[in-house]
């Protein structure tokens, strides 16, 4: 069905070779992961798929990839799109219209197909697919999840033999991420070939039947599932990627934290015991109607870290937003070291790490970023910024604009910022979604290097690998009302397991 | 009531042609009697109620204007009045957008025969508003939690570069699914013209008809009813 022969590829702007020599051959109707660390070249193999290179991004490119018999170089990207379909990383920028009905025909109009044949295979999309009830929708009032399960139909209504997927669930949620898994299985039992490039790997083990590892643009690891399944934990944790079988993971694996579970059972640390954040009877509103956040209370000390949990629409955004003083359609009482704080006075003190922290990046390098503030009496010196950098792993990109950085580097420099205000609160929404192993580590360590300097943070997370390695807490929020509040030990663990259910998403 | 998309770009047309071949006031207010009409007809109440506030806010302003008689108020009239010709085109235009689909739309422009190249932009700009707005708000915030003051340079400058990445993405994204054919584009609604869009583009044309031929002074032998 697929056939790589011999490729090297490098983009036309760099010079670094981005694929050394690749072969691969997929059988009709396989499965196949594509993984390895972040820059490994596996989204570039899902470009020489689709066509993407080298119709549209150029480079020198040398060697063979043939698709159901069709030569991906010399065939038109057009008559490819009926070939293989493509679902992206990004759920906000890979839709032409603002109606869901309207995208899954956008393909199917392009090609010219006449009208009733367009309108019959919206329905036979929708009906095997299972989403008629996201039909006729405005596509920018979807969630995240539905807006990639539109993705999916849009591609499958064109019925192409293959599918390419680029870290299709890096914006999800575990529930969404379920939905997509149980979508990926149907495409298998319909005898559709798929490509997946992925770094969250729990959910795949359903539908995958092979596993290419792909290491500095080569392909360095080839295995049956069963057989890659089968690794040890701390093999696979040296190949850097992310937990396979989340059940698994066992609190002492590869995580350094919990091999010294002991402290956070005991925790507050360091004789900080009293609490520094108050939070109490909030709720709070989203636009008009009713409250997205009902009477929650808690509290957390300098050192915590606290994981926010829950579904889609249970509040946590809103919870988050409301703490920094950007929600302020909210009533209860907030209280830093014991004053009472505005939701204007919030921030500053309290700092979101936004999911895209490229947003929260004003300026033209890395030191002035950390240097910016509201006025001259708060600019720190330029030997903290120095000390701030240095603990980052920033020092070398000192001088470096951020919008050419990785979006790890991206990140590190907004918790840069905060830290350089000294912002005692910090909220990280999803700070590790589309992250590969090393990357997560690096988020972990950052959030430890917070609490020792007593700073109390919030994760919303639906990554239940970092939970381990980093949380001290949970908050399980539900309909807007904190529907529990406990600290993570060895015997709390069962009660995360069940907020997570991987077993009844996947089998759904 | 839905008209056909086709007609109400051919109402949009009209609508300017009369407002500026208007020759008094009076006939203006016909315009916007029958843009009313029409609002209520396909039920864009909201729209309708803040057009016609609006217009009659204009008025009412022109008249203060008019009380005194200096330099200042002279040129305030002025500027009013060409304000106050734009109103009724937006007045529809705002009930248009209410009640039509972008697919619908770009239907209508290809069945116009308007080439693709002036189509796809045309959607693309349509899909950008969303976004532009999103990646706005989220630019705001983060500007907020750093309670940091709106600058152009601090909200243009991110802003251009995540509309650029996701401009790039939006283009791949489209040649995948096939935006780049050279075969002719169709499209899942075939449109149809009914007896209410043949009525209501009679009623338009007329009236434009009646507009450039003179407007209501022309019943009146004419006199112009109002200065405009």
């Amino acid at each position: 069905m697929l056939n790589i022969e011999a490729v090297n590829f490098h983009y036309g702007e760099t010079h670094e070779q981005c694929l050394h020599d690749v072969s691969l051959h997929v059988k009709a109707g396989e499965c196949v992961l594509l993984c390895g660390e972040s820059g490994c070249g596996k989204t570039t193999v899902t470009r020489l798929v689709n066509g993407l290179i080298p119709h549209f991004y150029e480079g020198e490119f040398s060697g063979k990839v043939v698709v159901s018999g069709l030569d991906v170089t010399k065939t038109m990207p057009d008559v490819l799109a009926g070939t293989v379909g493509s679902v992206f990383q990004n759920p906000r920028s890979q839709f032409f219209s603002l109606d869901t009905t309207g995208e899954i025909a956008f393909g199917c109009e392009n090609l010219g197909l006449s009208p009733a044949e367009i309108r019959e295979r919206v329905k036979k999309t929708s009906a095997e697919l299972g989403i008629e009830r996201l039909l006729d929708r405005d596509i920018f009032a979807l969630s995240g999840g539905e807006k990639q399960l539109i993705a999916i139909a849009a591609a499958y209504a064109l019925s192409p033999e293959v599918f390419v997927f680029d870290e299709p669930s890096s914006n999800l949620d575990w529930n969404a991420v379920g939905e997509l898994a149980h979508l990926m299985l149907r495409l298998k039992q319909a005898g559709r070939t798929l490509i997946v490039a992925e770094h969250r790997l729990y959910w795949l083990a359903g539908p995958i039947d092979r596993v290419v590892y792909l290491r500095g643009g080569r392909i360095a690891g080839d295995w049956q599932a069963a057989a890659f399944l089968a690794l040890p934990e701390r093999e696979r944790a040296e190949l850097g990627l992310r937990a396979l079988n989340p059940e698994a993971l066992r609190p002492s694996a590869s995580m350094v934290v919990w091999e010294q579970a002991p402290m956070q059972e005991q925790a507050p640390t360091q004789g900080r015991t009293a609490p520094n954040l108050r939070v109490s009877d909030l709720s709070a509103w989203y636009k008009r109607g009713e409250p997205v956040l009902r009477g929650i209370s808690f509290e957390a000390r300098p050192g915590e870290s606290v994981a926010i949990l829950g579904g889609n629409g249970a509040g946590k955004t809103t919870l988050a937003r409301t703490l920094c003083g950007l929600n302020r359609k909210a009533v209860g009482k907030i209280t830093l070291n014991g004053s009472k704080l505005s939701p204007k006075a919030r921030a500053g003190p309290f700092y979101l790490v936004m999911q895209e922290s490229g947003y929260q990046l004003f300026t033209d390098s890395v030191e002035n970023e950390l240097l910016l503030s509201k006025n001259r009496r708060s600019r720190p010196t330029s030997e903290k910024v120095g000390e701030i950098l240095e603990s980052l792993s920033l020092t070398d990109f000192r001088e470096r604009h951020p919008m050419s950085l990785s979006g790890g580097q991206r990140q590190r420099t907004a918790i840069g910022t905060a830290m350089a205000h000294e912002a005692e609160v910090l909220i990280f929404d999803e700070p590790t979604s589309g992250l590969d192993y090393q990357n997560m580590r690096r988020v972990v360590a950052v959030i430890e290097q917070l609490r020792a300097e007593g700073k109390a943070v919030f994760i919303i997370t639906h990554d239940y690998e970092l939970l381990l390695a980093a949380c001290t807490r949970a908050l399980v929020l539900e309909d807007g009302r904190l529907k529990a509040d406990f600290p993570l030990t060895k015997d709390s663990i069962g009660r995360i397991k069940e907020i997570f259910s991987w077993t009844q998403a996947s089998s759904k | 009531m839905s008209l056909d998309p086709r007609v109400k770009l051919l109402i949009l047309v009209l609508i300017n042609v009369v407002v500026f071949a208007s020759p008094d006031l009076a006939t203006e207010w016909l315009c916007m009697g029958v843009i009313a009409a029409l609002l209520a007809w396909m039920g864009c109440w909201r729209q309708l109620v803040y057009g016609l506030l609006f217009y009659a806010g204009m008025m009412g302003a022109l008249y203060l204007c008019g009380l005194t008689d200096n330099f200042l108020t002279a040129f305030m009239s002025m500027m009013i009045i060409c304000f106050r010709k734009v109103i009724p085109t937006v007045f529809f235009a705002s009930g248009l957008i209410a009640t039509t689909k972008v697919g619908d739309l770009v239907s209508a422009m290809q069945s116009l025969r308007i080439p693709k190249v002036i189509v796809i932009p045309f959607t693309v700009t349509l899909r950008f508003f969303p976004t532009a707005k999103e990646e706005f708000a989220a630019i705001r915030d983060a500007a907020r939690l750093r309670g940091l003051r709106f600058s152009m340079e601090r909200t243009l400058v991110p802003m251009m570069m995540r509309c650029a990445n996701i401009a790039e993405e939006l283009s791949a994204a489209s040649v995948t699914r096939g935006i780049e054919s050279t075969r002719k584009r169709t499209s899942m609604r075939e449109l149809r013209l009914g007896a209410s869009d043949l009525g209501v583009a009679v009623v338009f044309s007329a009236l434009t008809v009646f507009a450039v031929m003179g407007g209501l002074p022309l019943l009146m032998g004419g006199v112009p009813l109002l200065h405009a």
